[in-house]
């Protein structure tokens, strides 16, 4: 399952100038498919970094977008308006328990986790995403200076 | 159910080893007890030789202590103790002249680290302890603490994304040789209590449409009552009933929607005119949006054996914002009184209509007697969430009267005439900022219930001290995500106490006495015949107090905040012991659960930001601690 959709986002990356929302599983054919890695600690000798730079990066407006977002797909109502948490896990600090890297919080919104997170995948991949993973990422910037466990 | 006139030889006396044949008489000497033997409840009347609460000199409330048939004294078989929901034993062992002698018999830890609000449940020797999710159920001897065995019932790891306010269990209940409970993912479940094994699990609703379920379930007359949460998920709420043997739900009655689905038909015959007009579930709701509407069940049932009945309030209407539904929004934040038999609505009554503020209805209902001018009324006494203690009719649904009972400010009064409050205008939420209203979302008494004793005459009510401010916003309902549409944010009510254990009369309408504490009493109490009342806080402290002064008499400190609720039982050795898990959580404790409310004060429904030093005096925690009095001069220890 995490292939498959690691597979859809890279889709949308490599096709983002065409409107990446309805990426076609065949330009997926040939993409190296790649695990999202949650774990600092590998097995064996040390496996390539699972980041994928996220696409809307530098799109103006991307946070903004994204905060929309965030506020419209109800995620504040477990995260917090401000990413304190809730219901679910806080996001105003450095704190990731499945990875924090825009593909790594791409992957979490889009295949749901197993402690609660819905998976909204059915309700939206691609573009809108990616803006969200970048406004998420925004509450924890500054919060990797509280020296929390990472 | 009669008051019980001479003191008639107990049925529960026969059959039992001598130590507790003896302890068992000492509670009947004590007071009176009786059971008719048959299908009906065993009764207990406590004496009433208590000084007296009302000025005349005689106690002006009283209660018929209905056990469920089976149930012993000195067991505690459903969350409540007993049907009428008064929380009272009549154990007398503990007294408030030896109390200080308690000591811890024995620990046990659940493994599990979130909000233990359950009450362990005591019958034939074992003692049944349900956890928060992922709501393990655990079999424990109860003069040992060993564990006999460990039912898992696999519960979806997925429902913790729909628990508004922690992942919370409230107890299992025991009979007929089965324990019943509920799991977070929606389901009840009946657990052989000798072996552990799974008699029978019935899926009641669907975590995808943002249910779940965190109520101690009711048993009675061969029904398991249950109900579902979700009100801050936009669920459509239901109250059902399964049969004890097989599981098959026997009749559900929904809140919002047609007279059909709310079982609302020839029989129901509510107190106020304004109720009595077809098909309000739909018709006090704009277009649909009574399919989202709330009016769960997540609190507490009570049962009139005689008059066939359960008494049962619903939960907040869906979305929190009143801007988005204007209406009344039955049957959410209403109380019901149903036929146990077949669900029927027998009559309702609303207490706070167009809920503005996250009063929920589902606090307890004790099911008492009071004088009222005179005559002795069957009545139900209700701590509500809004802050007006109501007394209704048992039999009508009437308002007999509603004062508040610690500090109110949203609504001046309740019109007797109508039902209905009178509402302050500058405390209505909508779309627009309302400052200062007290009590906050949690009510001025959340779900922690309350207990009466009727050797006092007093109710001993643990609760809240908050106030708020609140502001309506945007919503969108996307099934299985949070609905509410509110921006709250609570803070400590006027003398910077959050908590408070009262006790309050409920004939007089006066509070006797109170203690204030720092944090929310989130946990229940237990009141016995021994006068002595016991109570946790979040700080850590499990408390014995005199149940006519209010005087602390004992305290133990915990591992984590206690939000459970005590419970005391007699042991096989015939020694009274007390019991309470610790472990903070709950909606009142989410700031102890690894959240950020100094960066977002609105986070846990606003409740946080009133709770951010609780860190600073409570670790998570998960333990079921058991005390009894200390007998020859030290702690008591058990041969290897």
């Amino acid at each position: 399952m995490a292939a498959v959709l690691w597979v859809t986002a890279f889709a949308v990356m490599t096709g983002a100038c065409g409107g990446g929302d309805s990426p076609s599983p065949p330009a997926a054919a040939g993409v190296p498919v790649r695990a999202v890695r949650t774990s600092d600690l590998a097995a064996g000798p040390a496996a390539p970094a699972s980041d994928m730079p996220n696409p809307y990066a530098d799109a103006p407006g991307a946070e903004v977008d994204g905060r929309q977002l965030y506020q419209s797909l109800n995620c504040g109502g477990c995260h917090g308006g401000a990413g304190g948490g809730g219901i679910g896990p806080p996001l105003a600090d450095a704190k990731w328990i499945y990875g924090g890297s825009d593909a790594n919080i791409y992957a979490s919104v889009v295949q749901g986790r197993p402690n609660g997170m819905p998976s909204y995948g059915p309700m939206l991949t691609g573009e809108p995403v990616w803006k969200l993973a970048a406004y998420v990422r925004t509450f924890s910037e500054h919060a990797g200076e509280e020296g929390t466990d990472e | 159910m009669e008051m019980c006139g001479g003191l008639v030889a107990p049925a529960v006396l026969t059959g039992r080893v001598t130590a507790r044949a003896a302890a068992l008489l000492a509670v009947a000497l004590s007071g009176c007890s009786r059971g008719d033997g048959t299908a009906g409840s065993v009764t207990e009347q406590a004496a009433r030789v208590a000084a007296p609460a009302s000025v005349s000199g005689i106690p002006a409330a009283r209660a018929t202590i209905m056990l469920p048939p089976g149930a012993d004294s000195g067991e505690w078989t459903i969350a409540p103790r007993d049907y009428g929901s008064t929380r009272y034993s009549p154990l007398g062992q503990i007294t408030t002249a030896n109390v200080a002698r308690l000591r811890l018999a024995w620990t046990f830890s659940t493994g599990v680290l979130r909000g233990h609000e359950a009450a362990p449940i005591v019958a034939d020797g074992a003692m049944y302890v349900v956890t928060p999710f992922p709501n393990l159920l655990y079999a424990l001897d109860v003069a040992t603490g060993a564990q006999r065995w460990k039912y898992d019932p696999g519960a979806s790891r997925a429902s913790q994304g729909v628990a508004c306010c922690d992942v919370v269990n409230r107890g299992a209940a025991y009979a007929e040789g089965r324990v019943f409970f509920n799991t977070l993912d929606v389901h009840t479940v009946a657990v052989d209590a000798r072996t552990g094994k799974e008699i029978w699990k019935t899926k009641l609703g669907e975590i995808n449409r943002g249910e779940s379920m965190t109520m101690a379930p009711l048993v009675a007359d061969g029904r398991v009552y249950v109900g579902n949460s979700g009100g801050e998920f936009g669920v459509r709420g239901w109250i059902a009933a399964l049969d004890v043997r097989t599981g098959k739900v026997v009749w559900r009655a929904y809140h919002t929607g047609p007279d059909a689905d709310v079982l609302i038909g020839s029989r129901f015959r509510p107190f106020y005119k304004a109720d009595r007009t077809k098909d309000l579930g739909l018709k006090t709701w704009p277009a649909e949006q009574w399919k989202t509407g709330g009016g769960a069940v997540w609190g507490w049932i009570s049962y009139d054996p005689e008059l066939g009945a359960i008494y049962y309030g619903t939960s907040n209407p869906g979305v929190w914002n009143p801007a988005v539904r204007p209406g009344d929004n039955k049957w959410a934040s209403s109380i019901f009184a149903r036929d146990a038999r077949t669900g029927e609505a027998l009559w309702a009554y609303q207490p706070t209509p167009h809920d503005q503020h996250d009063y929920d209805e589902v606090n307890e209902s004790l099911l008492l007697d009071l004088d009222i001018g005179g005559q002795w009324r069957s009545v139900i006494v209700r701590p509500g969430r809004n802050g007006f203690m109501y007394v209704l009719d048992r039999r009508t649904g009437e308002v007999l009267s509603a004062k508040p009972y610690g500090l109110v400010n949203w609504a001046t009064g309740v019109d007797l005439e109508t039902g209905r409050p009178t509402i302050v205008p500058e405390k209505e939420t909508g779309n627009r900022l309302a400052r200062n209203v007290c009590p906050a979302a949690p009510g001025l008494k959340d779900w922690q219930p309350s207990a009466f004793s009727p050797r006092t005459g007093l109710l001993y009510l643990p609760h809240n001290h908050l106030c708020m401010d609140y502001e309506g916003g945007q919503a969108g309902y996307i099934a299985g995500t949070p609905y509410v549409g509110a921006q709250v944010k609570m803070y400590a009510g006027p003398g910077g106490h959050r908590g408070v254990f009262s006790a309050w009369d409920p004939a007089g309408q006066r509070s006797v006495w109170e203690i204030k504490e720092k944090f929310p009493v989130w946990s229940g109490t237990v009141v016995t015949a021994g006068d002595v009342a016991f109570y946790g806080t979040m700080d850590r402290w499990f408390k014995a107090v005199d149940a006519r002064t209010g005087k602390p008499l004992w305290q133990f400190q915990t591992g984590s905040g206690i939000i459970g609720q005590p419970v005391t039982y007699l042991g096989p050795d015939g020694r009274q012991y007390v019991a309470i898990l610790s472990g903070v959580g709950g909606w009142a404790g989410a700031a102890a659960l690894g959240i950020l409310p100094e960066v977002d004060p609105y986070i846990a429904l606003g409740f946080a930001n009133a709770m951010k030093d609780l860190p600073d005096h409570t670790p998570e925690g998960g333990m079921l601690y058991v005390f009894a009095l200390d007998t020859a001069g030290g702690p008591s220890a058990t041969a290897p």
